[in-house]
């Protein structure tokens, strides 16, 4: 799954990408031209003019919370504390492998990026978290550092730190938890957005791509990224497609881009039955959301959103229900285990759902699904749970179809499909710290 | 100052005392959870509200001050 | 230095020292009942959790008849020292040693407790856990320091007294077993009995996943 697509205009962070093998430093250079960064005492002009830019490109982040970038960095506490800038390439998602195909393919791009949002903070450090069970994007990055400072380029301390590679250790509160000496554990937050802190500094996170994006932004300027996608939705974005397609792989697509032509892109079966949009944590939309523009806006009346970049096509040989059981199972067994009706009620739900999917019910799970679901909603510490509750209420509606014949008691053919999901077993001894 | 009812689910450790004090503002889901009932804490449950704070054994329950009119009553991501 | 002897001082010491140890097994048995999360309409589960409180206190009250009758006696040497320093005394030095030991964790447990709020959860957990070792020790001074167990009444007592604490620690561990945390958040229902406990889920028919093996059923328990 780590094939990528053949160059077209819109490839921006996958340019180069497509014979195969690491862009190094000069190769980097070549490509997107060089980028300097202020001195010390330009950087307060500099500063203020680059997140002038990050606001007027539109940027959102690209790791699945899309909030506005520009925005976001404008609103850091005006404390005296240190900061550290740190780069999430974590991608817990297992659908998802955008982060990890930048990280081995364009790792310059992101630390460029880094360096970037580091001078626009004014961090003081720069860490890049990588999960444990990626080493090869860990080692692809841990190169490119090396590199940089043999050639003498950058004035940051960067490292790389590697934290288990966990489904909800990508989570920033998680992240800055493990960074702090602790576990990857998502903590409480009485309110949001709530400053993070780790060894007694402010911790800032950006996702991967997100910070590749403000590498670019940095030379080229928010006009030029606005080029592509739309008003609302400006910019490229990369997304991973997986399921019934026929080259599956990290694809670059301007963002408005209607969802069919970027499935196509895929070799996507052109009558899917359902597609997961996002992760496993976002939303199933049927086949009348082919024709809307692949943006927050243009999924919004779908129920959906890009998300992390995720899409996963399921077509008539795949139940829907049966897939959608099987990824509550999986995230049931993701749980940081800290809330309990993360805890008790994720497995509650994947049991409801594997029944359903069995066809054995005979009409009386419908009630406790529905209660379940409302009962695990907005309970939890982390949007862990009420992910799995918006996928699922999702793929009831989409697979409504499917949902009355096995309440029936009919038989699917589907439902012993092989899976077309990436789930890697996740039911062992888990480590945390 | 209107106030809000919310718990932090990480330190609850589902002991029930809560619900068994706050009556009305708080019930137990199905695995002994609290769930606490949307909007401001009425004046008349003040004084209990109050004790139920003070001796959930985990200290999980807590009080806030509604900030938006049209506030999310439970704990929200 | 108060100092005195008379035979009410040690009829005192002996009688608050009995009434003592039964209070105090009464509190480790409404911990582990508070731990437990039983409940119901007759009796909330606040109320257990808060009875436990108030007998420890009771049980605080009677301690200091026992010591302070016991210092002040002249009938045995035990100075006034041995109140917080255990083997200081120079009358059954280990056995009112164990006695003192005793004390001193349960008037940590007090302190740490009244001082709850304004101490890390985790640090007043632990010297909760730690304290508990008062009611073995204690009882272990009772057994030791000789005095009444020449009254059959009181090897009942004693025996009394173990027997409550081993039938509620293995009630907890046996008909509620959990590895940890909320496993024993029973819910109370409207009728105020105890629902099901739940010790995980046991799907009907899993869906053929990858490994094909279904979800550990050990780890439901909610992590604290």
């Amino acid at each position: 799954m780590s094939d990528v697509a053949p160059t077209t205009s819109t490839q921006r962070l996958l340019a180069g990408a497509s014979h195969g093998s690491t862009i190094d430093l000069d190769q980097h250079i070549a490509t997107h031209g060089d980028l300097t960064l202020p001195d010390r005492g330009e950087a307060p002009a500099w500063r203020s003019t680059m997140l002038d830019e990050l606001d007027r490109s539109g940027l959102t982040g690209r790791g699945g919370g899309g909030f506005p970038t520009g925005r976001k960095l404008r609103a850091l506490d005006s404390s005296r504390r240190r900061r550290i800038m740190v780069i999430n390439t974590m991608e817990g998602e297992p659908a998802a492998q955008k982060d990890s195909v930048l990280a081995g393919f364009a790792p310059h791009l992101i630390l460029d990026g880094a360096e970037v949002l580091a001078t626009v903070i004014d961090a003081a450090s720069i860490v890049v978290a990588v999960a444990r069970d990626n080493p090869s994007a860990g080692a692809s990055l841990e190169a490119a550092v090396t590199a940089r400072r043999s050639a003498g380029r950058g004035s940051f301390d960067i490292s790389i730190v590697t934290p288990p590679g966990r489904y909800v250790a990508g989570e920033e509160s998680a992240l800055a938890h493990w960074i702090d000496g602790g576990a990857s554990l998502p903590t409480f937050r009485a309110a949001k957005p709530a400053v993070l802190r780790a060894k007694g500094r402010t911790v800032v996170i950006d996702n991967a791509e997100t910070t590749a994006h403000c590498a670019l932004i940095a030379r080229r300027g928010a006009t030029w990224f606005r080029e592509f996608g739309t008003a609302d939705a400006p910019g490229t974005a990369l997304v991973t497609m997986s399921g019934a397609v026929e080259s599956p792989g990290v694809f670059e697509v301007a963002l408005g881009t209607p969802l069919r032509e970027v499935l196509a892109l895929a070799g996507a079966n052109p009558k899917p039955t359902g597609i997961l949009l996002g992760g496993y944590g976002g939303a199933f939309v049927g086949p009348s959301a082919l024709d809307a523009p692949y943006s927050p806006d243009g999924l919004r009346p779908f129920g959906a959103s890009p998300g992390a970049g995720v899409i996963i096509v399921l077509d008539e040989r795949s139940c829907g229900i049966a897939e959608a059981a099987r990824i509550t199972r999986w995230m049931a067994n993701e749980s940081a285990g800290q809330c309990g009706p993360c805890v008790f009620g994720l497995p509650a739900l994947a049991s409801d759902l594997a029944s359903l999917a069995s066809s054995s019910t005979k009409g009386r799970i419908n009630s406790a699904l529905a209660r379940h679901l409302t009962t695990i909603e907005g309970r939890g510490a982390c949007a862990h749970p009420d992910g799995v509750v918006r996928m699922v209420r999702s793929a009831l509606d989409v697979f409504s179809l499917d949902v009355a014949a096995h309440t029936r008691g009919n038989r699917c053919a589907g439902a012993h499909a092989p899976s077309l999901l990436a789930l890697p077993p996740n039911d062992g001894d888990i480590e945390w710290r | 100052m209107a106030l809000r009812l919310r718990v932090d689910p990480v330190a609850c450790d589902g002991y029930g005392h809560c619900a068994e004090l706050a009556g009305e503002g708080i019930s137990l889901d199905e695995w002994g959870y609290p769930i606490i009932a949307e909007g401001p804490i009425k004046d008349r449950h003040l004084a209990l509200v109050d004790l139920a704070i003070r001796q959930c054994p985990r200290k999980a329950l807590f009080s806030e001050e509604v900030t938006r009119v049209n506030a999310p009553g439970v704990a929200r991501r | 230095m108060i100092a005195a002897s008379s035979p009410w001082l040690w009829y005192s010491s002996r009688a608050s020292g009995i009434v003592s140890l039964v209070l105090l097994t009464a509190v480790m048995v409404l911990g582990i009942m508070t731990a437990t999360r039983v409940g119901g309409r007759q009796l909330p589960r606040f109320a257990v959790a808060e009875i436990h409180r108030r007998i420890g206190l009771l049980t605080m009250v009677f301690l200091g008849i026992h010591i302070g009758t016991t210092v002040i006696d002249t009938y045995v040497p035990v100075g006034f020292l041995s109140i917080v320093v255990p083997f200081a005394s120079p009358y059954k030095q280990v056995w009112v040693g164990l006695g003192t030991v005793a004390f001193d964790l349960l008037v940590a447990v007090v302190v740490s407790s009244l001082l709850k709020a304004r101490i890390s959860h985790g640090a007043w957990r632990a010297i909760h856990w730690l304290s508990s070792l008062a009611w073995p020790i204690a009882l272990t001074h009772v057994v030791f320091i000789g005095t009444d167990l020449r009254f059959s009444w009181m090897d009942l007592l004693v025996a009394g007294c173990i027997a409550l604490v081993l039938i509620a620690a293995a009630w907890r561990q046996w008909a509620h077993p959990r590895s940890s945390g909320a496993l024993t958040a029973v819910p109370t229902n409207s009728l105020g009995r105890r629902a099901a406990t739940r010790s995980g889920p046991a799907p009907s028919a899993p869906p053929r996943a990858p490994t094909g093996r279904p979800v550990a059923s050990s780890r439901r328990a909610k992590r604290r």
